[in-house]
């Protein structure tokens, strides 16, 4: 499916305008789908070479940006990639190869073993889990960059919005590289609206705790729109391109905003994860070293003494 | 609304975070859910670390035998802003708690509803009582 995507022409970066654009909802729409249509494009051979942060053109922007600080709490709702939960939202779109990975990974978890969950290692979550919050993020704008900093296994995005095209080469990384635009929605002057692409996403990764994969090619793609409800009240409608999947699959994520008594804590992932991966075995690390088993006939294992 | 109302959604909405089933960050496939147990035992250490937050449990047999669970809470994350701290739990604290124990028998779990040893549930937001 991403090859039939990446046919089509470089769309995005040919067209990407670093000057602010209003939107209303119909040109949203278009948007949005000629996002969808074009933004799979590699089109490596040709994009310029890599850009520094300090060689980039910087944007000529003459638009306000948004107050989006404070602190951004996942609204109620199932820890499932889609808030409503697979029981209300129906299964996940995948493949018929990739629905029997994900029953494959179900019938072990039923069985004890955590499979299909690389968080469970203290693996970054990644795009697009990572958006899910399931611990607070801040956001801070500035004109160049947009930054998002998570605090499950305190995770950062930079957001590029500069006006860059796409690298020749973007080094994977489980966050993948971002490059988004500002839109004025309802032409007051003020952005109040960010979309964001993503690519270069390095796996493992999962859509969720329940396991629900993406493919191990990890050619994903992440579209997202990024907007204010009310003041207090952030929604991300998160779109994925993945060849796991039927076609894109789109969540409504909604964030709500602290902005008084604010807490950080911080995440260390790797301080006291007794969660311990050996090969396809899983154990769970004792207290005084040994480990114990997960599951029915599993053998336990006591480290070799000196 | 009268006060002991407010009293008691308070107490609620404080220790909701550590009362309910744990819906971990991420898989929590090497628990049992199906099959909870009742523990009761001493505190022997108490963990406030990530990814997860743990206690080691000292319970003891009808015939005296010791055995030392390994119990995964919640992470730091989840239960700071609700109140907790490294010192809400001590050493020497009998406590009760809720535990999804590991599938295999062995003497781990993660767990919940976390009780001092007379049944009050504990609320980190108030002082501790003098005789645990």
């Amino acid at each position: 499916m991403i090859d039939q995507f990446r046919h089509r022409a470089c769309g995005l970066d040919s067209n990407y305008e670093a000057k602010p654009r209003t939107h209303h909802s119909k040109a949203r729409h278009a948007f949005i789908f000629a996002t969808l249509l074009t933004g799979l494009s590699a089109c490596t051979a040709q994009q310029d070479s890599m850009p520094t942060e300090s060689d980039v053109p910087s944007n000529n922007l003459n638009l306000a940006y948004p107050d989006w600080h404070g602190q951004w709490n996942r609204a109620a709702g199932s820890l499932n990639w889609p808030s409503e939960g697979y029981e209300q939202a129906g299964p996940p779109p995948l493949t018929d190869e990739y629905m029997a990975i994900w029953q494959g990974y179900t019938a072990l978890q039923e069985a004890g073993i955590p499979a299909g969950d690389p968080p469970s290692t203290c693996l970054p979550q990644g795009m697009p889990r990572i958006m899910k919050m399931t611990y607070p993020m801040e956001i801070i704008v500035t004109p160049e960059i947009t930054y998002i900093h998570a605090e499950w296994n305190s995770q950062f995005r930079r957001i590029y919005t500069d006006g860059r095209s796409w690298p020749d080469y973007i080094l994977p990384a489980f966050n993948g590289y971002s490059i988004g635009e500002w839109h004025d929605e309802d032409g007051d002057g003020i952005f109040d609206m960010l979309s964001v692409e993503t690519r270069a996403i390095k796996g493992p990764r999962s859509f969720d705790s329940r396991a629900v994969p993406l493919h191990s090619n990890d050619q994903t793609l992440v579209l997202e729109e990024i907007r204010l409800l009310d003041t207090m009240t952030m929604q991300n409608t998160i779109t994925t391109i993945d060849d796991a999947l039927t076609g894109p699959w789109t969540v409504n994520q909604v964030y709500e905003r602290q902005l008084d008594n604010i807490i950080w804590a911080e995440y260390a992932c790797a301080e006291n994860n007794r969660h311990l991966k050996l090969g396809d075995e899983w154990y769970f690390i004792n207290e005084d070293g040994t480990l114990s088993p997960t599951r029915v006939g599993q053998p336990g294992l006591v480290p070799a003494s000196d | 609304m009268p006060q002991f109302i407010k009293c008691a959604a308070a107490i609620l909405l404080l220790t909701a975070g550590i009362f309910r089933p744990v819906y971990a960050h991420h898989s929590t496939a090497m628990f049992d859910a199906d099959n909870p147990i009742e523990l009761a035992g001493t505190i022997k250490e108490w963990q406030y670390s990530n990814p997860h937050t743990f206690i080691i449990l000292i319970v003891s047999d009808e015939n005296g035998d010791d055995t030392e669970w390994t119990l995964e809470g919640r992470s730091p994350s989840a239960i700071y802003r609700l109140g907790w701290t490294p010192n809400s739990l001590q050493p020497g604290d009998r406590i009760m708690l809720s535990v999804n124990p590991l599938h295999s028998g062995a003497p781990g779990g993660n767990y919940s509803n976390i009780r001092w040893h007379d049944g009050t549930p504990i609320d980190p937001t108030l002082a501790r009582p003098e005789q645990n």
